[in-house]
């Protein structure tokens, strides 16, 4: 996917929209931007935990290796995952 | 101050249950527990669980209808196992029973049993870990399977800052944790404690488990019968309310029965086969600490697995401890409708006695089908019986060859 790409249709969101779902199910049809606050979405702590791993699991990435702190908003995931997972091709 | 209504003749807290809840085979609530008991039903029925193409079918008795979102948020569910949801909605019951509520439990003890803690859990990060191959477990694997969890979520819930844990001792775990408690209460460390037991593990490695153990019956769990093969697997929660009986008496609480003794014992012989020593053993020390005489007690329920060695045991235990007696003795088998729920045992074995002492109706063994000689006692088959009875016994035995059983009396 290009930087050009809206994030609605970023197959990378809707990965990792499908690991927040399959972790918090009432939030399906809940409205996601780039600059949609994890934060502000009352998750607890675990459940943010377990959608982190979800992530992790889906697209082959470590993202707790960069710490839990480095992403603030649904864009920033977005981007973070993207970079994890081309970094991850360049080295396969 | 030592004998009278609030003490013990040894001067220590007499013990009474104000409160119970339950979740069984029958579905989510003492009421559905009851009328299956005394309607003679069984929740029993071939179960089935898979594993990428490897299926196991057996007896058992899963939560009938049971819907984790009906009780539970997205968020709770994410860290609490069904046995600990069970947990969680037999104590609310029973809190509620006991016309409690949180505010009055600030205090309380919290003392469960739970055999294997969260299996589901372990199963499936086993599958993760080595059958896919993946380097990381799931993040809730370890609150998850705590067997500890269930103490928490009550103490969570209810905001009770009182000592909670678990007391692990397989098919006993109910009955010992039971008897910790009602201890606790009589020597005034706490004044009124939740105790019971919980488990929730019908699971396919918990299905091969067991039948590589050569336990599981062929069809359904028949106890005492002719024919019968062997234990179902059975989930569920038992929950009491016990508090000293001047508390029960200071609030005005309607008081269901007393947990007049109880006696614990161990085999000492093999870590399978059951012996007679050590259940004759728990049985006459619960009957020497409830000051009660062998022909007082009315009714027991039995361990009553359906095996075929344990209820022949079982009925070799009820002789040499109540000798003619015995012959009077209606024992039956509570695991013949709600299976074999473990760690929840001997806690929902022991609601199903005191509720039938307190409203004269002795719980049956169903699916008997025919006398079995070396099981020659009254074991109330196929029908509940209305009957009266003023004191009896519940008594549980596990692998490892330990014993635990409770005597309680009609208040």
């Amino acid at each position: 996917m290009s930087d050009s790409t809206p994030f609605a249709d970023s197959p990378v969101w809707g990965g990792i929209k499908d690991c927040i779902v399959k972790v918090v199910p009432s939030l399906r049809e809940a409205e996601f931007t780039p600059d949609t606050r994890l934060d502000r979405l009352g998750l607890a702590s675990i459940q943010v935990i377990t959608i982190t791993f979800e992530i992790e699991e889906l697209f082959g990435v470590g993202i707790v290796d960069e710490g839990l702190d480095v992403f603030e908003t649904c864009g920033e995931l977005e981007v973070l995952v993207r970079r994890l997972a081309a970094a991850r091709e360049v080295t396969a | 101050m030592t004998g009278g209504r609030y003490r013990r003749p040894d001067g220590s807290h007499r013990v009474v249950v104000t409160g119970v809840g339950a979740v069984t085979g029958f579905g989510v609530g003492l009421p559905a527990f009851w009328q299956g008991v005394t309607g003679a039903r069984t929740a029993i029925q071939p179960t089935r669980r898979t594993f990428e193409g490897m299926e196991v079918i057996r007896p058992a008795a899963t939560v009938a209808g049971y819907r984790p979102l009906d009780h539970f948020s997205e968020a709770q569910l994410l860290t609490c196992e069904p046995f600990v949801q069970y947990a969680l909605l037999a104590a609310n019951e029973a809190i509620a029973s006991a016309g409690l509520t949180s505010a009055d439990l600030t205090d309380a003890a919290i003392v469960l049993g739970c055999g294997g803690g969260g299996e589901i859990s372990r199963e499936e990060t086993a599958i993760h870990l080595f059958a896919n191959r993946r380097p990381r477990a799931h993040p809730t694997t370890v609150p998850r399977t705590n067997h500890q969890a269930c103490c928490g979520m009550i103490a969570i819930e209810h905001g009770i800052l009182g000592p909670s844990f678990v007391i692990a001792t397989g098919c006993a775990s109910g009955s010992h944790a039971i008897s910790q408690a009602a201890t606790m209460v009589r020597h005034g460390y706490a004044e009124r404690a939740l105790t019971g037991g919980t488990e929730a593990n019908v699971i396919y490695a918990v299905m091969r488990a067991f039948d590589a153990a050569r336990t599981i019956a062929s069809d359904t769990c028949r106890p005492f019968s002719y024919g019968r093969s062997g234990l179902a697997l059975g989930e569920g929660s038992g929950i009491l309310v016990i508090e000293t009986m001047e508390s029960a008496d200071r609030r005005g609480a309607s008081v269901l029965a007393e947990i007049a003794g109880f006696g614990m014992s161990s085999d000492a012989t093999d870590t399978v086969q059951p012996t007679i020593r050590g259940p004759v053993r728990a049985v006459m020390h619960a009957l020497a600490d409830a000051g009660l005489a062998t022909d007082e007690i009315g009714y027991l329920n039995a361990h009553g697995t359906g095996t075929p060695l344990n209820d022949r045991v079982e009925t070799q235990v009820a002789h040499a401890v109540f000798g003619p007696h015995a012959a009077r003795l209606m024992m039956s088998s509570t695991k013949s409708q709600i299976g074999h729920t473990f760690g929840a045992a001997g806690a929902l074995e022991l609601i199903a006695t005191i509720l039938g002492m307190a409203r004269g109706v002795v719980p049956p063994t169903v699916n008997h089908q025919g006398a079995d000689p070396d099981c020659d006692i009254d074991c109330v088959p196929n029908e509940a019986r209305a009957h009266r009875f003023d004191a009896a016994v519940s008594q549980s035995f596990a692998f490892g060859g330990v014993n635990a059983a409770i005597a309680v009396r009609a208040v």
